[in-house]
């Protein structure tokens, strides 16, 4: 199977401080790939270099076989257009309906006419169970709902790769196990190739097929493996005290 | 007690302890090894203080010029990229920055004239020079008190707004989720904003310039007993249309410059609420200085050229 994100050799620096050392990895298509840690481990870092938000001290990255790093900028806009991210607040624009937030991309990025866009926004909004809040602004939902429109906006133009921040923080089990089995099910149905960053193990073990450890210790990958290697990993205790953890 | 003891290598017993206090110290007991308990040098460290704040502050004077070069480059490209602008918020914009601005900017203006008018009517009528309390007004207002009291209530109203709004939107992640969405944050935020209050900024001098005249012809009326067509008539000689759009072209470069700190800062927000806090109030201050700054220069050189 193709790969469609590939890091190499990568490396993070704030200042003086080494955030993340020779990480290498790469994500085939369809996959669903968690990357989990302690607090402070880059986590978050290693998503914003490979989104593109910050730029790395050293490496390579690839997106669909794109040097993201070295490419132009319009091919650059042509790559954001193939993926979709969910931020941990959720980042919804808060001076627009929801129906406004998703409208922004379809005005942007497709030659759709007003019917056709009306019809987008309410399938995608109805796939995250919101189909009767389009006019509601961000401030006049609950924090779950926020997520699940955010999570709205992300799949609007039908992205290959989807990144997420935390989509469990600050969620109920109910609510984040519901998260959870939309990003089954998006996974499912549209193959879409899931990034996600999470230290929730109940998601972790729910719907990861593949997860990626870091450690501030190694200052990047400590292991990586399926939930069940990583679980029985008793030669590396730290591995193994971290997915067997009692929450 | 635990810190002191350890740099000084005694040992701490305590002796005669029931078990809530054992336990009490138990939780609170300090963390560091000895190693890391240096004493540290009080002059290096405010020497040290001040070479960060120094270097922030050159670090912040080149993003601000970056900054200033994005926007200058995008001002000038306008004509020929006005697609790209978010022409959709600019209606809403220039509503808030402008026609909302006007009542607090008119009742200034209205007032600072009649100051003017009353100050200068008290120093006029012991030379007997009454009548030309039309040329002190008009003048004044038209060239520096107008331009500059819009400009400073701009700052305070639209260039701390344009600084929290901007502000917030970082900490809430909205402008990375613009960013990663492939918009253009200048196009899409800053361009509107500053557009609304450059182009509503020289309107509302324009009619705080009306209303300033009539607070002085007001002084005038009471302080000097001088009819409205005396003053109106002495105002048409006195005043001259280089006086007026000498002020309007002023007023536009405070207002661009007061949009632009105002999301300049809301940009550099970093962190949470208390960077949103510290930088809308340095907008405020930056944008004031700057008014003022850009005035004096206006007025050397329109003084040089006998503008």
């Amino acid at each position: 199977m193709q790969d469609t994100i590939i890091v190499e050799s990568l490396n993070v620096r704030y200042g003086d401080r080494v955030i993340l050392e020779n990480v290498n990895f790469s994500i085939k298509k369809g996959e669903i790939v968690l990357i989990c840690g302690g607090s402070g481990c880059g986590k978050s870092s290693l998503m914003r270099q490979i989104i593109g938000l910050e730029q790395p001290y050293k490496g390579n990255i690839y997106i669909n076989g794109l040097d993201i790093l070295n490419c132009k900028a319009t091919e650059r806009n042509k790559i954001l257009t193939q993926f979709g991210v969910l931020f941990q607040s959720g980042a919804l624009f808060g001076s627009m309906t929801l129906a406004e937030n998703m409208k922004l991309l379809l005005d942007s990025y497709t030659p759709l006419s007003e019917i056709e866009k009306k019809l987008m926004i309410e399938m995608k909004l109805n796939a995250v169970g919101l189909g009767s809040y389009g006019d509601f602004y961000p401030s006049e939902i609950s924090g779950g709902m926020k997520k699940r429109a955010a999570l709205a906006r992300a799949i609007t133009l039908d992205p290959d790769i989807l990144f997420f921040d935390e989509p469990a923080s600050g969620l109920d089990p109910v609510t984040s196990a519901a998260i959870d089995s939309l990003i089954l099910n998006i996974n499912k149905v549209l193959g879409t190739t899931m990034f996600i960053v999470s230290h929730d193990l109940a998601s972790i073990f729910r719907i990861a097929d593949r997860i990626i450890m870091l450690d501030k210790s190694v200052k990047g990958i400590l292991a990586i493996g399926t939930p069940d290697t990583l679980r029985n990993m008793k030669e590396n205790p730290l591995v193994f005290n971290f997915f067997n953890r009692i929450a | 007690m635990q810190n002191i003891a350890k740099i000084n290598h005694i040992q701490l017993q305590l002796i005669n302890t029931n078990a809530s206090i054992e336990n009490f110290i138990t939780l609170y007991k300090f963390p560091l090894e000895p190693k890391e308990l240096v004493k540290s040098n009080y002059l290096i460290n405010r020497i040290s203080k001040l070479g960060i704040f120094f270097q922030t502050q050159v670090i912040g004077l080149f993003e601000f010029i970056d900054f200033f070069g994005v926007i200058f480059i995008k001002s000038i490209s306008l004509p020929f990229n006005l697609n790209k602008i978010r022409w959709s918020d600019f209606p809403e914009l220039f509503i808030r920055n402008g026609i909302m601005a006007l009542p607090i900017t008119l009742l200034i203006v209205f007032l600072i004239g009649l100051i003017s008018g009353y100050q200068g009517a008290l120093q006029l009528k012991q030379f007997g020079a009454d009548i030309f309390i039309a040329d002190l007004v008009g003048i004044s207002i038209t060239r520096e008190l107008s331009p500059l009291m819009v400009a400073i209530l701009i700052a305070g109203r639209s260039g701390s707004s344009f600084a929290a709004q901007l502000g917030t939107m970082r900490v809430t992640e909205e402008i990375d989720a613009l960013d990663t969405m492939g918009f253009d944050r200048y196009n899409f935020l800053v361009m509107p904003r500053i557009l609304s209050v450059a182009l509503s900024i020289p309107i509302l001098v324009l009619i705080c310039n009306i209303v300033g005249i009539l607070g002085g012809l007001i002084a005038a009326m009471f302080t000097l007993d001088i009819t409205l067509i005396g003053y109106f008539n002495r105002l048409q000689d006195a005043l001259s249309i280089g006086d007026v759009v000498s002020g309007l072209i002023k007023s536009w470069f405070f207002g661009y410059l007061v949009a632009m700190i105002g999301c300049f800062k809301g940009l550099s927000v970093s962190g949470g609420a208390d960077s949103v806090g510290k930088l809308t109030t340095s907008s405020v201050v930056a944008g004031v200085f700057v008014i003022i700054l850009i005035d004096a220069i206006f007025t050397f050189l329109l003084n040089t050229l006998g503008i």
